[in-house]
């Protein structure tokens, strides 16, 4: 997994109403918690491995195309995986979803997304609404790394204003 | 050993009413002090967090309550215990920090529903023991005091006013003009929803900049009107008022004569205070101004302080949100937020075959978490067409939504569960009750005119949600726009408060929430809670003698 890149915000000169090229300029990436030393808090790296690729399989990434060069990323780039860990993290608000996800997680290893739907259908319902929230959510939760769904979409990220501006 | 204090008023709850009322209280010379269980709000760091906003608390509510301190329970509909937070907010300002901040007025008729529908049947639906114009002058003074922008030019349903809105309306975003000028084509009559938000520049504080995040967020600048920028602020500059948080009232002090001598609060170190008074303001809304009345037992109040007839926390009602959405062919979407300008009360009461009904606007801006985690009739709820779809849906979607006023049951009702206790001690509360038939033809009618708007505006995969043909069994806390619990009324029987909000029995303890509400309007309630707060405030003032000030 990348290592956590700290970029700075330049400046808080989104103006009220500020505009596309004025948000994604500001470069806002990561801006919360320093470098962990692995790169999850408490998923193990299999479990980080299914949830990774399962979240990729109801989000996927989309090849380049003229609209977007450089094509859309999905949950993988991302960092969905990441959203839902720090989430599961103790004290975090789905702390007490982490047995749920240890024990479905070990069943699903080998199953693909529809079929995890079909056998297990309540636990897909909460993962597929953490993945939601991880890809289209704000960032400084883990997910929607570089405000991956926004760009999507096309719509600027929030503007740092008044009391908003980081100090 | 709990500490004594002795002072001349208590405000419990710093939120819409309590903040009016001690305002008034405080400027008149009264020595005021204002507990609020939660604290000062902040912005950062969840500034703009779409997924801890109080909208959309996925992680947490923002400005609270959360946390195992401020929990409170309530009964699912389908009979399964959920252990959840008591929705509006635990600040100072409560919802009106983060609300959406449309500024309604109530319709006359919501004043005098029995005259005007006749007995309902299965229901405790009744005439106000005031009238519209007993509380214009206050709404005004709201209007006035927190700050609202609007116009009722265009709208023939509106209430009659005295004096012109204090600052004019919004601009109409694309959407909202879209919806108006074809609402006009189709004979309705559409007008600016009013808010209590800045259009000019206004009490100091700049005008709203159209953030995109509006409602569930803290203004950044402050161009959104709450008590805790406008009357908590003069109150405490008076000098008369001394604001107190992070201290939870757990009790009002009833003597065995059946005097309320003051309060017992506990403050944020979980140490017991007691505090004496002369007179009470109970505003911790609805919900908790009931659970605080019902937990208050003394010898001749054995059932809770002004509970003798079982009347307190019943009657509790809500509003029940429909809506339509649909897709244009084109892009409508626009930075500029917040949305909802446009507004119609075309459908707010003496509609075919059901009483009530309620205003349908546009509504706030979707944020891509809502929108993708939504059911889109057709689409897959994931994988690449789902993406797909909201890439190129999110900024196609026009939506008309609106409350419902239910109809209010003496059988829907707060009770306590004293084997679930809070961190305090305090017992949890549980709603019972069903919806009124009435209610469920009123839904699916107001969200069929919503679907027709956005069918005329050209609008096509419209989706309605109006929650089922059926009636509802089970009833909620009503979270946001809870009200009812503490029911102003004629008959001390049936209601918990007279004319003057004062609860029966006890010539110095008043009601200043939305709780005192008989019914609930086809509207959001918070400017009619404060115009209450403010009569009721003022009221405590001009007879100040009569409760020894
Ligand atoms: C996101 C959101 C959007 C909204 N949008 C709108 C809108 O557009 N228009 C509208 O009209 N309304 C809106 N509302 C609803 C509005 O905020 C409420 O109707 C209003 O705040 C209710 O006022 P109240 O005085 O009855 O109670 P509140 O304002 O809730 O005040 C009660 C206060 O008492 C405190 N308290 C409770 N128990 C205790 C205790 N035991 N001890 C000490 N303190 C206590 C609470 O912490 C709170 O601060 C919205 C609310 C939210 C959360």
């Amino acid at each position: 997994m990348a290592k956590t890149t700290r970029r700075v915000f330049l400046g808080g000169g989104v103006a009220a109403g500020g505009l596309l090229s004025g948000w994604f300029g500001a470069g806002l990436i990561e801006y919360m918690g320093a470098a962990p030393d692995t790169p999850w808090k408490v998923l193990t790296a299999e479990e980080a491995a299914i949830v990774d690729r399962l979240a990729e399989e109801l989000i996927p990434a989309d090849p380049p195309s003229s609209e977007f060069p450089e094509g859309i990323p999905g949950a993988h780039e991302a960092k969905v995986v990441r959203y839902i860990d720090w989430q599961l993290a103790k004290d975090a608000p789905y702390a007490d979803q982490l047995p749920v996800y240890r024990e479905h997680l070990a069943k699903v290893a080998k199953l693909g997304a529809a079929e995890v739907e079909r056998q297990f259908p309540k636990f897909f319902a909460t993962l597929l609404t953490h993945v939601k929230q991880g890809f289209y959510g704000h960032p400084i939760h883990g997910g929607n790394f570089d405000w991956a769904s926004y760009r999507m979409i096309g719509i600027a990220g929030p503007s740092f204003v008044g009391r908003n501006r980081p100090a | 050993m709990s500490h004594k204090e002795t002072t001349e008023a208590v405000v419990i709850g710093a939120g819409a009413g309590g903040g009016c009322a001690a305002k008034v209280l405080a400027c008149a010379g009264i020595k005021t002090i204002l507990l609020e269980r939660g604290e000062w709000c902040r912005t950062d760091p969840l500034g703009e967090d779409d997924l801890a906003s109080q909208r959309s608390p996925r992680l947490v509510q923002g400005p609270g309550p959360h946390g195992a301190r401020t929990r409170a329970c309530h009964c699912e509909n389908n009979g399964n215990w959920g252990v959840v937070s008591p929705w509006n907010a635990a600040c100072v300002g409560s919802g009106t920090v983060t609300y959406g901040a449309m500024a309604w007025r109530f319709l006359e008729t919501d004043f005098h529903l029995k005259s005007h529908y006749g007995e309902i049947p299965d229901s405790s639906v009744e005439d106000w023991p005031i009238t519209y114009d007993d509380l214009e002058p206050y709404y005004y003074q709201a209007e006035c005091e927190i700050g609202v922008a609007g116009s009722n030019e265009g709208n023939p349903f509106a209430a009659p006013r005295r004096q012109p809105f204090p600052m004019p309306p919004f601009a109409l975003d694309p959407e909202s003009q879209l919806v108006w000028n074809v609402g006009k084509q189709m004979g309705l009559h559409p007008f600016h929803a009013p808010f209590l938000r800045n259009s000019i520049p206004y009490n100091g504080r700049p005008a709203c900049i159209h953030q995109h995040s509006c409602v569930g967020f803290q203004c950044p600048i402050d161009a959104k009107n709450g008590t805790q920028n406008t009357v908590i602020p003069v109150a405490l500059a008076s000098g008369n008022c001394e604001l107190r948080i992070r201290c939870m009232v757990t009790e009002l002090l009833v003597d065995d004569n059946g005097k309320l001598r003051g309060v017992k609060y506990v403050d944020e170190n979980d140490q017991p205070h007691e505090l004496e008074a002369k007179i009470v303001v109970l505003a911790a809304g609805s919900n908790n101004s009931a659970q605080l009345l019902m937990v208050s037992r003394s010898r001749l109040f054995p059932n809770g302080a002004g509970n003798n007839h079982d009347a307190v926390g019943r009657n509790i009602s809500s509003h029940a949100y429909v809506d339509a959405r649909g897709f244009l062919d084109h892009d409508i979407f626009t930075e500029a937020g917040p949305g909802t300008g446009t507004a119609f009360m075309d459908f707010s009461h003496d509609n075919p075959g059901f009483i009530c009904g309620g205003v349908l606007h546009t509504d706030f801006r979707f944020v891509p978490s809502i929108f993708a985690a939504a059911n889109h009739l057709g689409v897959p709820a994931w994988g690449k067409t789902h993406k797909d779809f909201v890439r190129t849906h999110f900024k196609r979607m026009i939506r008309v939504c609106g409350p419902h006023q239910q109809t209010p049951r003496w059988e829907n009702r707060i009770v306590l569960d004293w084997k679930r206790k809070d961190h305090w001690g305090l017992p949890f509360l549980v709603a019972e009750g069903a919806e009124h038939p009435n209610d469920a033809k009123a839904r699916k009618f107001m969200s069929d005119k919503a679907a027709a708007i956005l069918k005329a505006c050209g609008a096509t995969s419209i989706q309605q949600g109006y929650g089922g043909d059926k009636p509802r069994k089970g009833w909620s806390l009503g979270g946001q726009h809870q009200s009812g619990a503490c029911r102003m009324g004629t008959d001390p029987k049936r209601s918990v408060v007279d004319k003057w909000c004062r609860v029966w029995d006890f010539p110095n303890l008043f009601v200043a929430d939305c709780g005192v509400h008989p019914n609930n309007g086809g509207m959001n309630p918070v400017l009619t809670g404060m115009a209450l707060a403010f009569r009721t405030a003022n009221h405590i003032v001009a007879s100040r003698k009569e409760v020894g000030l």
